[in-house]
C-alpha cells in the first residue's frame, strides 16, 4: 500500500498513515455554480477530500463530474462519484476518460440507488454492470489499459484512486464482508462505508474485515452522519435501506428533540461515534455524510480534534 | 357451437407462463370509441391462466362495453370469442369467418397474439385489451410474480436456481447491495431480495464459495435490448 | 396408458345416492334442491313426473333414500319423505291436463292399488287407455285397508288417485277377478293386455292352539274394518302379534278404540323389528306396551274366548344363513294377558281366481312367478306385480313394478325397446370422504310436527301434521346436491389450478398424470369455482341451476316493469330467506320497485351478471348476503365481498352513480331489516338522477 496510483492528495494522506476526513458535497439540482463553490468555501480545510454526489437517490442534479471540476476550482479535493443507473459501460468509460481529463483523481464505484426512488420512477434504469463490474472496469482501465471490452487504450490512461461503498448492517450479514473482500479485489483501493449509529455491530464486522486482513489491502473510512432531530432518526431507521439506527440513539434524540436541542444531540452522537470508530484496527478515516447540513462539517471536525488537516 | 379449430378439443396444452394485466378499462373504450362491430378475442393459453385473457374475462369486458355505450347512448354490437393460441396462425385463420364484419377486434391475448392478429387481418382494426407484463407464474391465488427476463443467457447453474437477472431490482451479479435488509429488497417491502435467497439456497448447497467470485459483467448480446430476436431451429425448418 | 384411462373416468356420472335407493328412482335430490330454492310447484311436477301417489308416498314409504342420503355422515339425513309430502299436500296440481290415446290397444289392469295404479299412470302416459278393475268400491288397495287414517288421511291418496284419472285411467269398483269378470270375459272385451296387481288380501294365520278362539282377529281385516266402518269390535286388553309396520299399525289403531291397554308381542328383539324405528316409537309413545324376543306358544281361551297368549323366549330368528328360522328356550313359557288378540304376521295371497289359468305359475308361497325383467307370466299378455308377486314389498317396490310392467306392456304391444334411463346401473356418489366432514357445516334436520300424544287417542286424525313451508325449505337447504355439482369439462380446462385453490370444501383436484382438474362427489356445489374459472370450463351437472340468468332475463321479459323508476334488481342469498313465518310478505311489500333473485349462495354469481342487469335496464342492484357465520358454505361472504368491490370498481370507472350498486350483509332475507333496506335505496335512487 505504498505506490501513488493517482496523485491524489486523498491517497498520499492515507497512504502516510495518517487518519483521514471526507465528506460530502451534494451538486445541486440546478446549473447555478456558484452553490457549489459556497460550499466548497464551507468545507475547505475541514476535510482531505469531498465525495460529489451522482445523482443520489436518483434525483437528478449537475453532473457530479462537472461539479467535481468546480470544487477542484475552488481549491478543494472532490471524490467524483459514479453509479450503473444511469449509464451503461459505453457511457461510464466515456465520462472517466472526461473527468480524468479535467483533473478528478478520486472516484468513487456504486451500483446506484433505485430510479424508483426518485424524482423520475419512470426512467428505465441501466445496470448495465453492477458496483463490483465498475470498480474492475476502473482498476483494469488504470493498471492494465485495456477498455471493459478487452480493447487496448492506446492513450493515457485515466488513473483514479478507487473507491467503493459497503454497508456493514445489511444482510446477510455473513456476506458483507466477503462483499467488501470482493470489492478490493475487483480493484477498490478505499472504501467508505454506511452511516454508523450501532457501534458494536460495526465493531463486529470490522473484526471480520481485519480477520481477513482487508484493512490492509484497502482504506477503510468509517461513515458517520450527525442526526438533527428525532424525526430524522426515526425516517433513518425505518425508511433508509439498510441503516441500523439502535433504540438507545431514537432515545436520545427524542429526549433532545423534545428540549428543542436536537441538532446539538446529534453532534454529540456523531463526535461519539468518531471516538469510538477511531480506535477500532483497520479504521483509517471517517466519512462525513451531512446531507444538506455541510455547516455541520466543520463544527465536526474541529470538536473531533481533527482540524487542522495535515498536509502532505 | 364453435368451428373445429380455434376450440379446444382434445389439444394437449403447454404453456409458457406470459403474464399481462388487464388494461384500464378507460384506455380500452377510448380505443374501441367509434367502433360499432366489436369482437373480444381471447387466448386460451398463459393469459386465461392468469385470468386477464380467457373465455371468463371475455365475458366480463364484452359486457363492460355493452354497459359502457348503453350509459352514453351509443349502439355498439360485441361479440364475443376465444382461440386456442393466438400466436399460431392456424389457429387464429379459424377466426376470420367470426370477425369478418367487425371493425375492430380487441385482442386480450399477450402482446405476441395481438400482433398476430394485426399481421394476419391487416384490414381490421386490431387492439391490444391487455398489458403484457413479464414472464412468470402464480405463486398463490392471483399473485403472479416475474420469474424469467428472457435474458437468453441463462445462469442459473451459478446462482442455486434462482434467477437475479429478472428477480433483483437492479439485475445485480455479485451478490445483494447494500439495502438487503430483512431478506427484503429496498425497493419494495412486498419483494423478497433473490440475492438473500441466492445466499440462503447456496447455503444449503454448501456452495457459499461461489459467493466470492466475482462474475463479470453480463454479455447482453442475447438480452431484450438486442431485440428483435429471432430461433432457428434448423431441423425442423422446411424447405419453401 | 393410465393417462388415457383416467382421462374417461371423468365421463362417469355418478348419481345420487338416495335416488338409486329409490325403487322408483325417484328424483329425490332434484325435487329437494328445487323445494330448497323456492319453486314448489316444479318441484311437485317433478316428483309426480315418476311418482303417481305423490302424497301417499311422502306419509308413509319406508324412504331407503333417507338410509342412504350422504347427509348421514355429517349429522342426520334429509327428510326426503316429509318433504315430498309437503309438495302433495300444498302443490298438487294436475300437471297433464288431456290425455291423447296414441295406441288403439286397451289395457286391464286388476286392482287399485300402489302396483296397480303405478302401472295405469304410465301406460297411461305412454297413451294407452287402462281400465283398473278394483274389488274395493275406493282406491288404494292396500293403502286404504291396511294403513291406518291417522298416518294417511283418505283425501291424500284420493287426490293422487284423481289425477290418475285426470290422465284418462279408468277404475272400475266393485269389480273382483274371477267372480264379476274373468281372464276370458276381459278378452273379450278387447284388452290386450292384463296386468295383475291384487296384492296380498289375506291375513297369515298362525298354526298354533287357540287361534280359532273368539277374540283373535286378523290384522288385515281388522285394520280394513276400522279404515272403512271407523269401529271394531275389541276387548279391553289387546295383544297384537307381529313386529313389523302392519302390526305397528294394528296397535295404534286398537289404541284409537280406547281399551285399557294395548301390548304388541314379536319374535324379533327391537333391533330386528322389521319396521321402522320412528314408528316403533310412535307405537310406544302413544301407550303401547311392547314384547320382544318372545314367541307365540298357544292362545289360552276361557269358554271359547281368548284369555291371553303362553308364550317362549326367543334364542334367535333368523339361523345362520340369515334364514327366517326362529328357535326358542325350552321352558320359558309365560303368559301375556289379553281378551283380544291381533295376529299381524304377514299377509298371504288368494289367488282362486287363477282357477282355469294353470299356465299362470304360482310360488309355494302362494305369489306370482314373472319374469324378473319383463314381468310377464307364463301366459301371454297376462303381466303381474305388486305384493302378489313380491309377496311382502314396500309401496314404492310396488309402484315401481307397476311402472317397469308398463313399458314391459308397451315394448311387447309395439314392439319396441323404450327404456327408463332412470333404471340405468349407475354408481353412486360415495360416502362424503371423512376430511371433508368438517368442512360441510352442521345443519340440524327439521322435527315433524306432530299432534300432542293426549290428543291423539281420541280420534283418527293425522297425527303428523307436516312441514311448514319455511320448514320444508330450510330442511331442503340441508340438501348437498349429491352428484350434480360442479363438473369440469376437460376440453375446456387449461389446468389453471384456480378451483382446486378456492374450493373451501378442497374438492378440485388434478390426478396424477392428468392435466385437468376433476371435481368428486364431494363438491358441495357453492359454484365459486364456477365463476373463477379462467375458461368458463366448469359448470352444474344438472341445468337447475342457473345461477341467477334466467331469472334476470325473466325479469325484463315482463311487460309490467316498463315505467317502473327506480327498478331495482335484488339479488339475495336463499340461504337465509326462510327464516321467518311472514315469508312473503317482504316480496309484497318490495314488489312495486324490486324484482328479486334468489340464489342459493351467491358465490355462484358472476359478477358479470350485475353488469348485465344494468346492460338490461336496471336502475340499481341490491345484493344482499349472508353473514358470515350464516353461511351456508362457510366462506362465500369472503368472495362476495371482494366481486362486488370488483364490480364497484367497474361501474365507477364506467361513471356510474355509486348508489346504484349496494351490498349488505344481512341474518334474514325477510323481514324489517331487509325493507328498511330497500326503501332506503329506492328513496336516494328516486332522489338521484338516474
Amino acid at each position: 500500500m505504498t505506490d501513488n496510483k493517482s496523485g491524489s492528495n486523498l491517497e498520499k494522506l492515507l497512504r502516510s498513515g495518517k487518519f483521514a476526513v471526507t465528506a460530502e458535497l451534494g451538486p445541486p439540482r440546478g446549473a447555478d455554480r456558484s452553490v457549489i463553490e459556497k460550499k466548497a468555501s464551507i468545507l475547505k480545510g475541514y476535510g482531505d477530500a469531498f465525495n460529489i454526489t451522482d445523482c443520489q437517490t436518483a434525483v437528478v442534479r449537475m453532473s457530479s463530474i462537472a461539479a467535481g471540476r468546480i470544487v477542484l476550482d475552488a481549491g478543494v479535493e472532490p471524490i467524483i462519484q459514479m453509479t450503473c443507473r444511469d449509464r451503461n459501460r459505453i457511457a461510464i468509460q466515456s465520462d472517466l476518460l472526461g473527468a480524468a481529463a479535467l483533473g478528478a483523481k478520486n472516484l468513487l464505484c456504486l451500483t446506484g440507488d433505485h430510479q424508483k426512488f426518485g424524482d423520475h420512477p419512470m426512467a428505465k434504469g441501466v445496470f448495465d454492470m453492477d458496483s463490483i463490474n465498475l470498480i474492475h472496469m476502473v482498476k483494469t482501465l488504470r493498471d492494465e489499459k485495456k477498455f471493459q471490452s478487452g480493447q487496448e487504450l492506446k492513450a493515457s490512461e485515466p488513473r483514479f484512486f478507487i473507491g467503493a461503498a459497503e454497508n456493514p448492517f445489511a444482510d446477510p450479514f455473513k456476506f458483507r464482508a466477503i462483499r467488501l473482500a470482493k470489492k478490493i479485489t475487483a480493484g477498490a483501493d478505499f472504501i467508505q462505508t454506511q452511516i454508523i449509529y450501532n457501534v458494536p455491530k460495526f465493531k463486529e464486522w470490522m473484526k471480520m474485515v481485519a480477520d481477513m486482513g482487508l484493512h490492509e489491502k484497502a482504506f477503510i473510512l468509517a461513515g458517520v452522519a450527525p442526526l438533527k432531530s428525532a424525526g430524522m432518526a426515526k425516517h433513518m431507521k425505518h425508511n433508509v435501506p439498510g441503516m441500523d439506527v439502535p433504540d438507545e440513539v431514537m432515545n436520545r434524540m427524542t429526549t433532545a428533540s423534545a428540549a428543542k436541542k436536537g441538532k446539538e444531540e446529534g453532534i454529540k452522537i456523531c463526535l461519539e461515534v468518531i471516538e469510538q470508530v477511531r480506535e477500532i484496527k483497520g479504521v483509517a478515516g471517517v466519512h462525513i455524510m451531512a446531507v444538506e447540513w455541510e455547516e455541520a462539517v466543520p463544527e465536526i471536525v474541529q470538536q473531533a480534534r481533527l482540524y487542522p488537516r495535515p498536509a502532505v | 357451437m364453435k368451428p373445429a379449430l380455434h376450440n379446444f378439443q382434445n389439444k394437449k396444452r403447454q404453456f409458457l407462463m406470459i403474464v399481462a394485466a388487464s388494461k384500464p378499462f378507460q384506455e380500452i373504450k377510448q380505443m374501441l370509441s367509434g367502433f360499432k362491430k366489436v369482437c373480444v378475442l381471447g387466448c386460451g393459453s398463459c393469459v386465461t391462466i392468469c385470468h386477464t385473457g380467457g373465455e371468463k374475462q371475455v365475458a366480463e369486458l364484452a359486457a363492460q362495453i355493452r354497459l359502457a355505450a348503453k350509459l352514453e347512448g351509443r349502439q355498439v354490437e360485441v361479440l364475443e370469442d376465444s382461440t386456442l393460441r393466438q400466436c399460431e396462425w392456424e389457429f387464429i385463420d379459424d377466426i376470420k369467418e367470426i370477425i369478418k364484419d367487425c371493425d375492430a377486434v380487441l385482442s386480450i391475448a399477450c402482446g405476441v397474439g395481438v400482433q398476430y392478429m394485426a399481421e394476419r387481418f391487416p384490414r381490421i382494426r386490431i387492439f391490444p385489451g391487455v398489458n403484457t407484463t413479464f414472464m412468470g407464474g402464480p405463486t398463490e391465488q392471483g399473485i403472479f410474480w416475474e420469474r424469467c427476463a428472457g435474458c437468453g443467457n441463462c445462469i442459473l447453474a451459478t446462482t442455486g436456481g434462482l434467477c437475479p437477472v429478472s428477480r433483483c431490482a437492479k439485475s445485480l451479479m455479485n451478490g445483494p447491495c447494500g439495502g438487503s435488509q430483512n431478506g427484503k429488497c429496498e425497493v419494495s417491502q412486498e419483494t423478497p431480495c433473490v440475492w438473500n435467497q441466492i445466499y440462503d439456497q447456496l447455503d444449503t448447497q454448501q456452495l457459499l464459495a461461489t459467493m466470492e467470485t466475482i462474475v463479470p459483467p453480463k454479455d447482453w448480446t442475447t438480452g431484450m435490448e438486442n431485440h428483435p430476436r429471432k430461433m432457428v431451429i434448423e431441423h425442423l425448418v422446411m424447405k419453401k | 396408458m393410465a393417462n388415457l384411462y383416467t382421462k374417461s373416468d371423468k365421463k362417469i356420472n355418478e348419481e345420487a345416492p338416495c335416488i338409486l335407493a329409490c325403487p322408483i328412482r325417484q328424483d329425490a335430490r332434484d325435487y329437494v334442491q328445487l323445494i330448497a330454492r323456492g319453486r314448489f310447484s316444479e318441484a311437485y311436477r317433478l316428483v309426480r313426473e315418476r311418482n303417481p301417489l305423490p302424497s301417499a308416498c311422502g306419509r308413509i314409504c319406508t324412504h331407503p333414500c333417507e338410509t342412504k342420503c350422504r347427509r348421514n355422515s355429517t349429522e342426520a339425513p334429509i327428510a326426503i319423505a316429509w318433504l315430498k309430502r309437503f309438495l302433495g299436500d300444498n302443490f298438487s296440481e294436475e300437471t297433464r291436463k288431456n290425455f291423447t290415446e296414441k295406441y288403439p290397444e286397451k289395457i286391464a289392469i286388476i286392482g287399485a292399488g300402489p302396483a296397480g295404479l303405478a302401472a295405469a299412470n304410465d301406460l297411461a302416459l305412454l297413451g294407452y287407455s287402462c281400465t283398473i278393475f278394483e274389488s274395493n268400491p275406493t282406491p288404494g288397495g292396500m293403502l286404504r285397508m291396511g294403513v291406518p287414517t291417522y298416518r294417511l288421511p283418505r283425501t291424500a291418496i284420493d287426490n293422487d288417485v284423481e289425477f290418475i284419472k285426470k290422465l284418462g285411467a279408468e277404475i272400475k269398483y266393485n269389480t273382483t277377478l274371477g267372480a264379476d269378470i274373468t281372464f276370458d270375459s276381459l278378452k273379450k272385451e278387447g284388452f290386450s293386455a292384463i296386468f295383475i296387481s291384487v296384492g296380498l288380501l289375506e291375513s297369515r294365520t298362525l298354526n298354533i292352539e287357540g287361534v280359532n278362539l273368539e277374540g283373535v282377529l286378523k290384522g288385515v281385516s281388522f285394520l280394513h274394518e276400522v279404515n272403512t266402518a271407523g269401529n271394531a269390535k275389541i276387548g279391553k286388553n289387546v295383544l297384537v302379534i307381529g313386529g313389523g309396520a302392519v302390526a305397528m299399525d294394528c296397535a295404534r289403531t286398537a289404541l284409537r278404540l280406547k281399551p285399557d291397554k294395548v301390548s304388541v308381542a314379536c319374535l324379533e328383539s327391537r333391533k330386528e323389528m322389521p319396521t321402522t324405528d320412528f314408528e316403533i316409537e310412535e307405537t310406544i309413545h302413544e301407550g303401547a306396551i311392547l314384547y320382544n324376543s318372545v314367541g307365540p306358544k298357544r292362545i289360552i281361551g276361557k269358554n271359547g274366548k281368548v284369555s291371553g297368549l303362553e308364550t317362549l323366549k326367543v334364542k334367535y330368528v333368523f339361523d345362520e344363513q340369515k334364514r327366517f328360522n326362529p328357535a326358542f328356550y325350552e321352558g320359558s313359557e309365560s303368559v301375556i294377558e289379553a281378551d283380544t288378540i291381533i295376529l299381524a304376521i304377514g299377509q298371504a295371497s288368494n289367488l282362486s281366481f287363477l282357477k282355469g289359468q294353470e299356465g299362470i305359475q304360482v310360488t309355494r308361497g302362494g305369489t306370482i312367478i314373472v319374469n324378473p325383467h319383463t314381468f310377464s307370466t307364463a301366459v301371454h299378455g297376462i303381466y303381474a306385480g305388486g305384493d302378489v308377486v313380491l309377496g311382502r314389498g314396500t309401496m314404492t317396490e310396488c309402484m315401481a313394478q307397476g311402472k317397469k310392467a308398463a313399458i314391459s306392456i308397451h315394448n311387447a304391444l309395439r314392439n319396441a325397446t323404450l327404456k327408463d334411463e332412470k333404471w340405468a346401473e349407475k354408481p353412486a356418489v360415495p360416502d362424503i370422504a371423512a376430511p371433508k366432514i368438517a368442512l360441510i357445516k352442521k345443519e340440524q334436520k327439521q322435527d315433524m310436527p306432530t299432534m300432542p300424544s293426549d290428543k291423539r287417542l281420541d280420534n283418527f286424525e293425522e297425527v303428523e301434521l307436516g312441514f311448514s313451508l319455511n320448514t320444508a325449505v330450510k330442511e331442503a337447504q340441508r340438501c348437498m346436491n349429491c352428484g350434480a355439482g360442479a363438473f369440469v369439462d376437460d376440453n375446456l380446462c387449461v389446468g389453471c389450478l384456480t378451483c382446486v385453490r378456492i374450493c373451501p370444501f378442497e374438492v378440485p383436484k388434478i390426478k396424477k398424470g392428468d392435466t385437468t382438474a376433476y371435481i368428486d362427489g364431494d363438491c358441495q356445489s357453492c359454484g365459486l369455482c364456477i365463476v373463477e374459472c379462467p375458461a368458463k370450463a366448469i359448470s352444474f351437472k344438472t341445468p337447475l341451476e342457473d345461477r341467477g340468468k334466467d331469472s334476470l332475463e325473466a325479469i325484463f321479459k315482463d311487460k309490467y316493469i316498463q315505467g317502473v323508476k327506480p327498478l331495482i334488481i335484488n339479488f339475495y342469498c336463499q340461504y337465509s330467506a326462510y327464516k321467518e313465518e311472514k315469508e312473503r310478505a317482504t316480496d309484497n311489500l318490495l314488489v312495486f320497485h324490486f324484482r328479486r333473485i334468489g340464489v342459493l349462495g351467491l358465490g355462484k354469481v358472476d359478477p358479470s351478471l350485475y353488469l348485465k342487469a344494468f346492460e338490461l335496464g336496471a336502475h340499481g342492484l341490491l345484493i344482499t348476503a349472508c353473514k358470515d357465520d350464516e353461511c351456508h358454505f362457510c366462506k362465500e361472504k369472503e368472495w362476495v365481498e371482494k366481486r362486488t368491490k370488483y364490480t364497484t370498481q367497474i361501474l365507477s370507472g364506467l361513471g356510474m352513480d355509486a348508489r346504484r350498486f349496494q351490498i349488505q350483509f344481512v341474518s334474514s332475507q325477510n323481514g324489517k331489516e331487509i325493507i328498511d333496506i330497500a326503501f332506503k335505496m329506492v328513496e336516494e335512487l328516486r332522489n338521484s338522477s338516474i
